[in-house]
């Protein structure tokens, strides 16, 4: 869906002249129907490959295609959304006139376009900032409105980047179930973050980009399974689970009749388990605790 | 249709700019205020009318085109506002075009209100315009399009300060083109003479869209325009017109090989 | 992209054509008399915002380029009155735009009054350059033959810094001996001193010439009647005021001509200023 070949890119800042290499090379591919995160510390290059994707910017070297055109080809943005990094939209608008405006530019045909708005303004939960100008939008509204704007021709494509910074919780929960739900639809979805949560309950692969080269590709359990630092379990302790599993556990936390214990590895998993079966007790969840990005990070350095 | 899309967006972004607003009200101060100046002086009341009102337009329709010409393009990246619209099915140079015609309609509609205001004044006056009146404000719209086509040109490249910079001196220079020529080819230095020539045939002649003497002529004398000089004066808005027209698509075009080629960082 | 280029390329020869064009056809519209647009003093002073002098220097501009210009130099300068009034509405204290828009007025446009119009404006400035009362006197004698006027203007200009040590001797001269060519002569000289435009200069010696021939003429008209005093009769030719002692020689005539005796007037002409002078009376242009 997304295909990317050797993409370099060369700023020359200042008056001297001086070179910047953003992006080193960059070979990647997207499959159709896979949310794919683009994860990467700040400075890593994720907005320069967004940028040279949406034909912003033009590679230095290498080439790119987007459902099989090649990038720079027009026809790719009718199927395509894009929401950039902390977007900012025509302030003196409204923001009905601001989609208005979009779905006019993607000549989405009257009565078709007021009844997506519409959908639109409800599925980003921006019901009633109808008439209000986007200079009064607060900023995870401009985010969703950018949301709305980069959805508003069905696009089979999506490319976001960085959508859920500046969002409070409760509002990168929102976009996650978004994501999804544009998955669900058949859609594919590329988005940028240097954030490791934001990526793991919903990626089905990602991409990790550090000084602009690519480190590693595939699904996250997979990169990040060997740095797994600890393994959660919750269960339910009908009695003497407790006294079995202590010496086992690195740590042992008893809240009534519930336990959360942090184990070492899955061998232990496996006897805790067993000691929870012989008790008749419940596994309510195991949850393996992997390394933060950027402990990952510094662990990746360390090992050169 | 695209394009018209943007025009049109281009247009309600001007009229819900302050600087419009300010400027047309100005112009139209000073049209009114040419009406009072004129009753000072008996028997040269319409060429005082004439002179100031006409001078108004031009002027305050330049600065209009400047200002907000100036802004066009470098608002757009500097508000990252461009982002979101190249990543719709547009071609840069749609979106130039767009922009474009969206600032000339609206300094279209800006000549019309302030031509609305000073054939008023005239008429209060006692005074009728003629059809050299309405030919000398085509021409006045053919200088906008040219400045505001600059303005456009370095709105691609460069900050608003420097390309009010430049564009303003575009305009002064444009009226003074025949003047370079002039002093040049007076000068004893072989290298001044010939940079002189060249200068006055790549700088846009601006005074090629001036016949302001014309109308103030035209109508004390109760002529028409179409006697001028056994109709040399309809040949030459024509061709004055379409000199302003070949002049703007290449200052345009430059604009676009500018901005097709730059990058949004 | 090689299309844009190419386009424009294409363009830049209808630009020119276009641009070749208008200019032929704005000089056809000038042909017919319609000139500069002028504007009145009353609006550029507001609108120049207190750059006053700087919009006086941009039309002083456009003022030199029009007295440069053949075309209304044949016209004799219709709107240069204008021009140089609007400049000294800019800038009162402009004195080069007040004399030699005074002096061409005169010289070249035959437009007198004009020319003592802008004068006596920049006269009233009290600037104290010698020469604005200096022409001022100069157009009254040449033109007007007010040599009353024309001497007071010159007493004036001698009391000013910098002037000729000739003026008061001049302006007497002028009260004396009005009507004595040679005070013309003397009068024109000093203006011819003061003159560096070639052009210019080249306008004075030929008055200058022209004088001369009054001045020869007068003297062997003098010489004439005192031949006919003494023989009862007009002489055949100039030859025989020589030979019978009246005069020297006869003088050379300054455009290089010769003088003679018309047959039937018995007046003495120039071969080349056929028309006389008439110095003494008005000879406003216009
Ligand atoms: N316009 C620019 N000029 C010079 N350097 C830039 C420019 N934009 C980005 N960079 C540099 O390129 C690198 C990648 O930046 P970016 O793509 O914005 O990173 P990310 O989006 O991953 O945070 C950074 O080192 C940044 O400093
Ligand atoms: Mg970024």
């Amino acid at each position: 869906m997304i295909r990317t070949e050797g993409l370099t890119k060369v700023f020359t800042v200042g008056f001297r002249g001086r070179k910047v290499r953003a992006l080193e090379g960059l070979t990647l591919e997207v499959k159709r129907g896979e949310i794919f995160g683009f994860l990467g510390p700040n400075g890593a290059g994720k907005t320069t490959t967004i940028k040279i994707l949406t034909g912003l910017l033009y590679p230095t070297e290498g080439r790119a295609w987007i459902m099989g055109r090649e990038i720079g080809d027009v026809s790719v943005k009718e199927r395509m959304g894009f929401l950039p990094e902390n977007p900012s939209f025509y302030e003196y608008l409204t923001g009905l006139e601001f989609l208005n405006f979009y779905g006019q530019l993607l000549k989405i045909p009257y009565d078709e376009r007021l009844h997506r708005i519409g959908e639109l303004f409800s599925l980003v939960g921006l019901e009633g900032a109808e008439e209000l100008q986007l200079r009064r939008y607060s900023k995870g509204m401009i985010q969703r409105i950018g949301i709305a704007q980069a959805l508003l021709n069905n696009p089979e494509v999506v490319i976001l980047d960085e959508p859920m910074s500046g969002l409070d919780p409760l509002g990168r929960k929102e976009i996650r179930d978004l994501i999804l739900r544009l998955r669900d639809e058949g859609k594919t979805v590329f988005f940028s973050t240097h954030i490791l949560s934001d990526v793991e309950m919903i990626c089905d692969r990602v991409a990790i980009l550090v000084k602009g080269r690519l480190k590693a590709v595939g699904p996250l359990d997979e990169l990040l399974g060997g740095y797994v630092k600890s393994i959660e379990v919750t269960v339910r302790d009908p009695g003497g689970v407790f006294e079995e599993v202590k010496d086992l556990a690195e740590r042992v936390i008893r809240r009534e009749d519930l336990l959360l214990i942090s184990l070492k590895d899955e061998e232990t998993v496996e006897r805790v388990i067993e000691v929870v079966r012989e008790r008749k007790g419940r596994i309510h969840s195991i949850v393996p605790q992997r390394l933060s990005l950027e402990e990952y990070f510094v662990k990746m350095q360390e090992e050169g | 249709m695209r394009e018209l899309a943007i025009a049109f967006n281009t247009f309600r972004e001007c009229i819900r700019d302050r600087i419009l607003y300010n400027l047309l009200i100005f112009a139209i101060l000073i049209i009114g205020l040419s009406g009072i100046l004129s009753t000072l002086s008996i028997g040269e009341q319409v060429r005082i009318i004439l002179n100031i009102g006409l001078a108004a337009i031009e002027i305050f329709g330049v600065m209009m085109a400047i200002f907000l010409g100036i802004g066009l393009v470098y608002k757009e990246i500097d508000r990252r506002t461009i982002y979101t619209i190249l990543s719709k099915p547009i071609k840069r140079y749609q979106f130039l075009v767009g922009k474009f015609s969206g600032l000339l309609f609206t300094l279209l509609v800006n000549l019309i209100i302030m031509t609305a205001g000073l054939v008023g004044v005239v008429y209060l006056m006692g005074w009728h315009v003629n059809s050299t009146f309405f030919y000398c404000l085509w021409l006045i719209f053919m200088e906008f399009v040219l400045i505001t086509s600059l303005a456009l040109l370095f709105s691609c490249f460069s900050t608003p300060t420097l390309s009010a910079i430049f564009t303003l001196s575009f305009f002064v220079i444009g009226h003074l083109t025949e003047d370079i020529k002039f002093f040049g080819s007076r000068s004893e230095n072989p290298f001044l003479q010939k940079a002189s020539t060249i200068l006055y045939y790549i700088l846009p002649n601006l005074e090629n869209f001036n016949i302001k003497a014309l109308v103030i002529d035209t109508i004390v004398r109760g002529l028409y325009f179409e006697d001028v000089s056994a109709g040399v004066g309809l040949k030459l808005i024509l061709f004055s017109t379409l000199y302003g027209l070949f002049y703007t698509a290449i200052i345009f075009l430059l604009a676009v090989i500018i901005f097709e080629k730059r990058d949004f960082k | 992209m090689r299309v844009l280029v190419v386009t424009i390329l294409i363009l830049i020869p209808p630009t020119f054509l276009t641009f070749n064009r208008v200019e032929a056809l704005k000089t056809r519209i000038r042909v017919e008399g319609r000139g500069l647009f002028i504007p009145s003093s009353r609006f550029l002073k507001p609108a120049s915002l207190g750059f006053d002098t700087m919009v006086a220097d941009l039309y002083w501009l456009k003022t030199v380029q029009y007295i440069g210009d053949d075309f209304w130099f044949r016209k004799g300068y219709p709107q240069l009155f204008d021009l140089v009034n609007l400049v000294t509405d800019m800038d009162p204290r402009f004195e080069y735009a007040y004399e030699v828009g005074g002096i061409i007025l005169s010289v070249y446009g035959g437009r007198v009054d004009e020319s003592i119009r802008i004068l006596e404006k920049g006269y009233r400035q009290r600037l104290g350059y010698w020469e604005i009362p200096f022409f001022l006197g100069f157009n009254y004698f040449y033109y007007l033959g007010d040599y009353r006027k024309a001497a007071l203007y010159l007493t004036e200009a001698s009391r000013l810094p910098r002037s000729p040590k000739y003026l008061p001797k001049l302006a007497a001269k002028l009260l004396a001996k009005a009507g004595d060519p040679e005070t013309a002569i003397a009068f024109l000289t000093e203006v011819l001193k003061n003159m560096d435009d070639e052009r210019m200069r080249k306008e004075i010696e030929e008055r200058i010439k022209e004088v001369m021939v009054e001045r020869d003429i007068q003297h062997l008209e003098r010489a004439i009647k005192v031949y006919r005093e003494r023989f009862g009769r007009p002489p055949e030719g100039l030859e025989d005021l020589v030979s019978k002692g009246i005069i020297d020689r006869i003088p050379p005539e300054p455009f290089g001509g010769y003088y003679y005796i018309d047959k039937e007037t018995g007046e003495v002409k120039s071969s080349v200023k056929k028309e006389r002078l008439k110095i003494y009376k008005k000879r406003v242009r216009r």
